[in-house]
């Protein structure tokens, strides 16, 4: 049943009881394989999204079961979890009211930390090699305060500044399961083509110069997973696509 | 000596970080224009140079220049493409010894495609009108 928060008449809800299959493995208990532990959820007393669910299991059922959140709207990128076999955002992907069960997987070909936690250390430390600052060849002269940027300059990095780093994409892509040490990844190259094409960063010619190399963009062969994927709408394939145009010379 | 061994390593800058830790940097492969950019040039011209070829050659029929382009193309076309399975799959930092092994046979089998193509070309109908029959 649910509760009126007015106080006003209820609508008893026959409770919709759906099945989750959940991964699971305790680094406490390394000897014990990863398995998949079934959980039993009433929809009709959780709110809609896929992190609802986790955190009523959390809360009800079972404490140990570890995720990442935080801001339970689609911004922060903490809970990036494999979904149906789709890379999303817990908080954004919508429970599917009529299967009978959901699966939920963490990101894959990561190591996990714990349950649905991976390890994105090497995913940050290749977002870091790319320097994603901007960076001046020249000091600012006396009395300028701003870099100034055209409208139509600024219209470029649409598209591409809204990355939140959920690592959602780069773990859907082929090419970064088998070269993740060093084919750096859509979500890190997205972020290399924002500062490339930044303009009010002098180091353009550089940045593309450091990616010179068979394995840092190359291994893309544009499967297209990561557009397919991205819970935020990017387009990292084709940013990929632009990096490559831009090398070409 | 008590430790042979540093757990820190310092940078130009001046900045100290403990080896193995999450602020060791990622490193990047050496730069190599050839094996980057002009290698992915060169791919995506042999690959456009193609679509005008076959077209040319399902038009006009056998023609010893399309045939001599065709024979020399494909395997290069071919290679390249089965190059990049090999980097892909079998990249020589996990797969050494396999990655030489199956580099150095694809080589030879290239190899051994471009003489047959030229037989074939020279001694034998053509690709064109091997195709055809």
């Amino acid at each position: 049943t649910v509760e009126s928060a007015t106080g006003g008449q209820v609508t008893n809800k026959d409770p919709l009881n759906k099945t989750f299959n959940i991964y699971r493995w305790n680094p406490d208990k390394p000897a014990e394989k990863p398995h998949l532990q079934q959980y039993q959820v009433d929809l009709n007393a959780c709110g809609p999204m896929v992190l609802d669910v986790l955190i009523k299991i959390k809360n009800e059922q079972d404490p140990t079961l570890t995720f990442r959140r935080s801001c339970r709207e689609g911004i922060c990128g903490s809970c990036a979890m494999n979904i149906n076999g789709t890379n999303t955002l817990a908080c954004l992907a919508k429970i599917d009211r009529n299967a009978s069960n959901t699966k939920i997987y963490p990101l894959p070909h990561m190591y996990v930390v714990k349950d649905l936690v991976p390890d994105l250390t090497r995913f940050y430390k290749q977002y870091k090699s790319i320097e994603p600052f901007l960076k001046k060849k020249t000091a600012p002269k006396d009395g300028e305060r701003e870099h100034y940027q055209s409208i139509a300059d600024r219209k470029k990095l649409d598209g591409l500044y809204e990355c939140i780093l959920c690592a959602c994409c780069s773990t859907s892509c082929p090419s970064y399961w088998w070269n993740s040490d060093e084919y750096l990844g859509p979500a890190v190259l997205l972020q290399a083509y924002r500062w490339m094409i930044d303009s009010r960063d002098d180091y353009a010619q550089e940045r593309r110069e450091a990616l010179q190399n068979p394995f840092s963009v190359y291994r893309c062969h544009t499967i297209m997973n990561c557009t397919r994927t991205c819970p935020k709408g990017l387009n990292p394939g084709r940013a990929i696509a632009m990096i490559k145009k831009e090398m070409a010379l | 000596r008590a430790s042979a061994f540093r757990a820190t390593k310092t940078i130009e800058n001046g900045a100290e970080y403990i080896k193995g830790t999450v602020n060791e940097a990622v490193v990047l492969p050496p730069k190599d224009k050839v094996a980057g950019s002009y290698h992915w040039d060169f791919e995506r011209l042999l690959s456009l140079s193609l679509i005008p070829l076959t077209i040319a050659s399902v038009v006009n029929g056998a023609h010893p220049i399309t045939d001599l382009c065709l024979g020399v193309i494909l395997p290069f076309h071919c290679h390249l493409g089965f190059d990049a399975m090999i980097t892909d799959y079998f990249p020589s930092r996990r797969s050494p010894a396999l990655n030489k092994v199956l580099t150095w046979s694809l080589r030879g089998a290239t190899l051994i495609a471009l003489y047959g193509c030229y037989e074939f070309n020279t001694n034998d109908v053509g690709m064109t009108e091997l195709v055809k029959k």
